[in-house]
């Protein structure tokens, strides 16, 4: 068990250096550049920026020095460092993790605004999820345990509305009936509980629907295996078979859904942000890509890929616990 | 697949086809399915032949320009351009399905491959394939987007346009060809091992192997020297030109980005499947009687894991048809002045508390067809797993 | 079966309740006021600027989101009027301008001080100058200035060359004899000056030098094309251009002087942008790149900064440090960076945003918003819409095709479709410059009789689709009618397109002209949507064909910053277009010192470009943003640039009732009077110093009104 997280962990490294590249060599491809505006710079002034930047070295020094950035590289006796970690080696300087500064916005740090904006999507995104599981969980039990009932029906027909409606519809309906309609909460923007109301429920509307359709279908293959037949034989009561053993076996679906959404909710979804003017990552992160603001994008991706990768590695763990049958060598 | 499976198959595909037609919801979902393809199919055509109108026509009167509710004329009200918003759901209806299928057709002959091969190596190349989608699966699709869209719709199309096939073959090469060489390579292994083949018998199937890659190499390659080079190239830029000028050319680096996302869910899933089947009895019996690495992944393992596939593609259209809704809501949609159920929903949620119409009429239209899609789909679901068969 | 008709019952049920909301939330149209109107309880006012601020930098932001965010927080020389954006004094107490116009002197008030206390002296004005156009900060507005002498060398880092006599090798002194006597009258020529002669003046006197590059593998590029040059530096030194050298100079500590090497009548306008305006020295030596933090920034603004959470609020206060403080009338300002129309609209109606910046509303909500008098701006812009046209790629380099494509579009029906622009045939904007607009009737009239045309001829520009098929017919491509419509069969639609960015207004243009073109020619050009940033290279080095959309925010109240545009070789019109003929009409023009004889040039050169029609004008901009009816002292200008010290809340809800419409002719008592407190000092002065000065012959002196 041991040595199979160790080796999930270190094949992380390459892998977020390959995402990297990739995303670097991207970002290259794509035509115009970070100081491009609606009116035309005149030479001269465009020569002072690309020196600036470094923009006049050739490509594959700029490529080793974004790689010593995101990673680590020796630090120059004047450098100003904007984040990561610092230490000293053998007469060297080091520094790790640097990003640098957004080029966009050059008063701040990549870390800096990776740390301020987490908080607004990690808030919106976990309330969302556990508002989603809460009710996901309960809706999709209920049906599973009255198959083809009225309640089946009418919780996984809202289900699928919940799945059917873009979030980019649902969230202005949702302001034009209570912000603009009844004035109950405000229209947009981060401040107070009130404030967070319609962007949860715009948010937890997908992932509900999902949550009470995997455990629906979870807990329906659940109910028929041989280990709950042999928990009822023995002669547990039902609400044991049900929440110790039932709910155990059919949550797994859940669970490995839980990894990657739980990663994408905390860099922000894109929409909700939008719609709501939520000063959270994801909005940025996309602005990001808008703007050519190449640090900042490369900061977000390596922070997204490798969340990414330690949450499904997490999930995988998980199996291990729920399900006694799963054995990782 | 081969004959032999559908004489095999018979039954089990009949049986579920009789207990699909029995869930009422999923036959909810497919009438209306089936409904709404007609409806986009012939639709505009019959509006242009009663009324004139077509998603793109303007009034020419100037007091038109503008968004009126719906009346008998327009049954969905216009837009602000005065254009009838029946005729835009249609043609709407007709990009985002069409955005729908090919996409999953595209995430399914990928996604199935490449998940197979991965789940039936298993060890270190299924590793290696499954690492390769994390990273895909890493890299920010939105930039992904940006970047063929500019590559490709910029200054450079016409250029471009003729890489295109070769593109496409490189990665189908890059994605598929090199872990199938690599399996092929292990059975020369294998086979070396394995002693009473004898040398000759081992230098045929090496020859074989070489061969085989060979010709896959050259038929990928010369498919897109073909439509590179000779006339087909013409012919090919011919296409891609005509629907330029229709406005159309976004569609297909649509196409071509969102599929390129969505197989990546597709492998995992069809990897999974194949891991839990290729243990079984059945499959050690086909190795047992010699059936090769090929025949068997293509022959037994995928027919057996098809169920989910199918399934997972029902439910990957409405997927793929809220990206591009989402892409539509950044602006990197389908070209004006056509349009997609998204774009309409995009821009109509705009004006939501003045022109509710503009919402209501496509939202309800594409949220229907995801409904109807998503009740196939469980109901696909339900029907071809035997064990439901209480359902 | 029962399930079934559940569900329809359960969605058609979801379907009517939505429905009666969103009807019931767009027919309640009969209050007196847009949303929730009440009186916020404390002092501050609540506006949107756009996206969010790039910097608190004022040298280094860009976009109009961050100029106002700036006119809170620095302050300039010259401020913007609030009703006309002519520059009225504001560090400047007064000042003077010699008689070519190219030297300028400021007469700085002894009070003005920064947020910490210290006071603003001349001094930082240079600092603030030289940090501005240093090439360290590579400030993308750097060209702003480059009116001023050496400034553009020493920002584009170019070295004088040294004689060995000690002297610099002048420009004047490579160019051909003939040329000479010209270029003498021009820059050297026997002048005025404005404030005491100092060495440094002396300098600044001087002929221009010549400046090379000081990298290297420039120079060589630049001498390898020019022998006479190379021959004329061979062996010189080059003294590279210092920050020292460009034309600011503190004569004293409340006084400042400007050089320029060549007149700009607009120079006192553009003073007023942030670019501008005086910077701390002592907190950016201090704190280097840290120094914006709101721990550390010092400002010297009306305004400072209070709290600043990025992408959420930035919260200024009263500065009571601030010179003018005692007519500061808000307490603080929160500006919320925000992105989408539909979001600020959202929040302006439920009461959570006190005022909007131009082009917020949504189109459709124009005659909605449009009713509320009292809070909905419509009035005309600096700023024009155009598309520019590819006219060195067949078929566009054809001037009938070009005519024609102009000429199909109803410009009164786009007007009327979009609902915020103003019709448009000419380049420069309607109804912003009247002295201008009558100097330019009086040039048409006699240009359009010269060629046996009248001026009804030329406003019948704005739609004519009967002379552009003509004009397409005449130009190879033959219009036939088909039916009710047309078709023109030969039209090479499959190279031409027509280019936008991704945004909904522009779309909904493109569509409107597309379908324009194609049932008034008969031709169909396919549209095609760029992501904003792929879309700018592949406009500015026009590399598309047909016609691309393009636009321009006037930089200062003159005509001449819309018709700078096709200006030199490497101009920003993006049409691939330039013509010497037309440079040397600007450059005459700016030498002008009479004020309607110089626009009488401008028009000529307006009509000359405008006759190749290069672009194709549609409109004007209108302001279309809205305020509450207890928001005073902000003016719909034409710029949309507020200075923020006119602004004030009003309680008295009898007071509140202003139609926009005629805000601009009414007169507020509390603004007028705080408006004529300002250039009253100025022009009392300048009166002093007259008298002072010249008592007997009447002064020549250009003296500035803040009008």
């Amino acid at each position: 068990m041991l040595s199979f997280i160790i080796r999930r962990l270190l094949i992380i490294i390459p892998m977020a250096l390959l995402v990297i590249t990739l995303t670097w060599g991207l970002i290259r491809l794509a035509p115009g550049t970070f100081y491009s505006t609606e009116k035309k710079l005149p030479p001269a002034v465009e020569a002072n920026i690309k020196k600036k930047y470094g923009l006049d070295q050739p490509v594959w020094k700029q490529y080793l020095l974004m790689l010593g950035n995101v990673t680590c590289r020796t630090k120059d006796a004047d450098e100003q460092v904007r984040g990561g970690l610092q230490f000293s080696l053998a007469g060297y300087d080091f520094k790790c993790f640097d990003f640098g500064d957004s080029l966009k916005y050059p008063d701040r740090s990549v870390n800096q605004i990776i740390a301020d904006h987490l908080p607004y999507s990690a808030t919106i995104g976990i309330l969302a999820y556990v508002l989603a599981l809460l009710l996901g969980l309960i809706a999709g039990n209920i049906a599973a345990l009255r198959q083809n009932s009225a309640f089946d029906y009418g919780s996984m027909t809202f289900a699928m509305l919940g799945l059917s409606v873009p979030n980019f519809v649902l969230g202005p309906i949702l302001v034009a009936i209570f912000s603009l309609t009844l004035y109950w909460f405000p229209p947009a923007r981060f401040g107070g509980i009130s404030s967070l109301v319609l962007p949860v429920i715009t948010l937890a509307a997908v992932y509900m629907a999902y949550i009470a359709r995997l455990t629906r279908a979870g807990m329906l293959e659940v109910l028929r295996s041989d280990y709950i037949r042999t928990a009822r034989a023995k002669g547990l009561d039902e609400k044991t078979v049900l929440l110790k053993h039932g709910l155990r076996g059919g949550i797994i679906p859940v669970v490995s859904y839980t990894g990657p959404a739980l990663a994408h909710l905390l860099a922000g979804t894109v929409v909700v942000e939008k719609v709501f003017a939520i000063p959270g990552l994801g909005n940025i992160f996309i602005q990001s890509i808008f703007n050519r603001d190449e640090p900042l994008t490369l900061g977000i991706v390596a922070f997204l890929s490798i969340m990414i990768m330690i949450f499904n590695l997490l999930v995988d763990i998980s199996y291990g616990f729920l399900d006694p049958r799963i054995r990782y060598e | 697949m081969a004959n032999t499976e559908t004489v095999k198959g018979t039954s089990l595909w009949k049986d579920a086809w009789r207990r699909l037609l029995k869930n009422k919801l999923a036959v909810f979902g497919l009438v209306v399915l089936i409904l709404m393809i007609i409806a986009v199919t012939i639709g505009p055509w019959i509006i242009y032949w009663l009324n004139g109108f077509t998603a793109e026509s303007q009034p020419s009167n100037s007091d038109l320009l503008k968004s009126f509710p719906p009346s008998l004329l327009h049954p969905m009200g216009t837009d602000e351009l005065g254009r009838d918003l029946l005729a835009r759901v249609l043609q709407g209806g007709r990009i985002s399905l069409m955005v729908g299928i090919i996409s999953t057709i595209v995430s399914l002959i990928i996604g199935v491959s490449y998940g197979a091969i991965a789940g039936y190596l298993g060890g270190r190349i299924d590793n290696l394939m499954m690492r390769i989608v994390d990273i895909i699966y890493s890299i920010p699709y939105i930039l992904l987007v940006v970047v063929l869209l500019s590559v490709f719709g910029g200054q450079n199309t016409k250029v471009l346009v003729s890489w295109l096939p070769n593109i496409l073959a490189s990665i189908l090469l890059l994605i598929v060809l090199i872990p199938l060489a690599v399996m092929l390579f292990r059975e020369i292994l294998n086979s070396l091992g394995d002693g009473y083949d004898g040398f000759v018998l081992f230098l045929i199937k090496a020859g074989y192997t070489i061969a085989a890659i060979a010709v896959m190499v050259g038929m990928i390659w010369g498919i897109g020297f073909l439509l590179n080079a000779g006339n087909v190239g013409q012919y090919w830029s011919k296409i891609y030109s005509t629907s330029v000028s229709q406005g159309l050319s976004q569609i297909f680096l649509l196409f071509f980005a969102i599929g390129l996302i969505s197989w990546l869910t597709m492998a995992r899933v069809v990897r999974g499947q194949i891991l839990s089947l290729k243990n079984q009895e059945f499959v050690l019996a086909a190795r047992a009687t010699g059936v090769s690495t090929l025949g068997i992944i293509f022959k037994h393992l995928v027919p057996n894991a098809l169920g989910p596939v199918i399934v997972y593609a029902t439910l990957t259209i409405p997927s793929v048809m809220l990206s591009e809704a989402f892409l539509s809501f950044l602006g990197l949609g389908v070209q004006a002045p056509y349009a997609s159920w998204g774009s309409l929903a995009a821009d109509g949620v705009k004006n939501i508390g003045i022109f509710p119409w503009q919402t209501i009429f496509p939202g309800v239209t594409m949220a229907l067809t995801l409904f109807s899609l998503n009740f196939v789909g469980d109901g696909l679901r339900d029907a071809l797993d035997p064990q439901t068969r209480k359902f | 079966m029962t399930r079934i008709s559940f569900i329809q019952f359960r969605s058609i049920l979801a379907i009517v309740v939505l429905s009666s909301f969103l009807i019931s939330c767009s027919t309640q149209a009969t209050s007196k006021y847009f949303g929730q109107t009440a009186v916020p309880s404390d002092n501050i006012m609540r506006y949107t600027t756009g996206s969010e601020p790039e910097s608190l930098d004022p040298q280094f932001v860009t976009g109009q989101p961050e100029a106002r965010i700036m006119m809170s927080l620095y302050d300039g020389l010259v401020e913007y009027h609030p009703k006309t954006m002519e520059p009225m004094p504001a560090i400047a107490e007064s000042w003077e301008i010699n008689e070519d116009g190219t030297e300028y002197i400021f007469h700085l008030r002894n009070t003005a001080k920064f947020s910490n206390g210290a006071p603003v002296t001349a001094k930082d004005f240079v600092y603030s100058f030289r940090r501005a156009l240093s090439p360290e900060l590579a400030s993308r507005n750097a060209n702003l200035a480059y009116y001023i002498k050496y400034s553009e060398a020493y920002n584009s880092d170019k070295s004088f060359v040294k004689n060995p006599d000690g002297t610099f090798l002048h420009k004047a002194d490579l160019e051909d004899k003939k040329d000479a006597p010209a270029q003498q009258i021009a820059t050297v020529a026997p002048h005025t000056t404005v404030g005491t002669d100092t060495e440094f003046h002396k300098y600044l006197d001087e002929p221009e030098r010549l400046s090379v590059p000081s990298d290297v593998k420039e120079r060589t590029k630049i001498l390898e094309k020019d022998a006479k040059l190379k021959a004329a530096i061979e062996g010189k030194e080059l003294v590279a251009v210092k920050a020292e050298d460009i034309g600011v100079e503190a004569i004293d500590d409340y006084t400042f002087r400007i050089k320029l090497y060549q007149p700009a009548p607009f120079f006192l306008g553009l003073l007023a942008h942030q670019f501008f305006r005086v910077l701390h020295q002592g907190t950016i030596e201090k704190f280097g790149k840290e120094w914006t933090k709101a721990a550390n920034i010092v400002t010297s603004g009306a305004f400072k900064v209070k709290t600043y959470r990025p992408y959420d609020v930035l919260e200024v206060t009263k500065d009571s440090n601030y010179w003018d403080a005692a007519n500061v009338k808000l307490d603080g300002i929160e500006f919320y960076p925000l992105d989408e129309q539909t979001t600020m609209l959202n929040l302006y109606k439920a009461g959570r945003l006190d005022a909007t910046y131009n082009h917020t509303i949504p189109a459709p909500w124009n005659e909605t918003v449009r009713q509320y008098k009292d809070e909905y701006s419509l009035h005309p812009e600096v700023a024009v819409e155009y598309y520019s046209l590819s006219v060195k790629k067949p078929p566009m380099d054809n001037i009938n095709v070009r005519k024609a494509l102009a000429l199909a579009i109803d410009r009164d029906a786009l007007a009327k479709f979009r609902k915020t622009i103003k019709p448009l045939v000419d380049f420069t904007p309607e109804g912003i410059f009247p002295k201008y607009e009558e100097a330019r009737k009086k040039v048409y009239t006699e240009e359009l009789a010269k060629i046996g045309s009248s001026m009804d001829e030329w406003k019948a520009r704005k739609f004519d689709a009967e002379k552009a098929r003509k004009l397409m017919t005449e130009a190879g491509f033959p219009i036939q009618q088909t039916g009710s419509g047309y078709s023109c069969p030969t039209f090479p639609v499959d190279v031409v397109n027509l280019t936008y960015n991704t945004a909904e207004s522009n779309q909904k243009v493109a569509e409107f002209v597309q379908s324009q073109w194609k049932q008034n020619l008969g031709i169909t050009v396919p549209l095609k949507n760029m992501e904003f940033k792929t879309f700018l290279p592949f406009r500015s080095a026009v590399e598309y064909t047909g016609a691309v959309r393009n636009g321009w925010v006037g930089d200062y109240m003159d005509p001449f910053t819309f018709l700078n545009l096709f200006y030199s070789p490497q101009n920003d019109g993006a049409t691939g277009w330039w013509d010497p003929k037309y440079d040397k009409m600007l450059d005459d023009a700016n030498k002008e010192t009479d004020e309607m004889k110089r626009f009488e040039i401008l028009a000529r050169a307006e009509f000359y470009v405008m006759q190749q029609q290069i672009v194709i004008p549609l409109g004007t901009a209108g302001t279309s943003w809205v305020k509450k009816p207890y928001i005073k002292g902000m003016y719909p200008n034409p710029g949309t640039l507020h200075p923020w010290k006119f602004v004030y809340i009003e309680r008295d809800q009898n007071k509140w009732n202003v139609s926009m419409d005629d805000i601009m002719a009414t007169e507020d008592p509390t603004v007028e009077a705080q408006i004529k407190a300002l250039t009253a000092t100025q022009e009392a002065a300048q009166k002093a110093k007259m008298t002072q000065t010249q008592p007997a012959t009447p002064d020549k002196t250009k003296t500035a009104k803040a009008e």
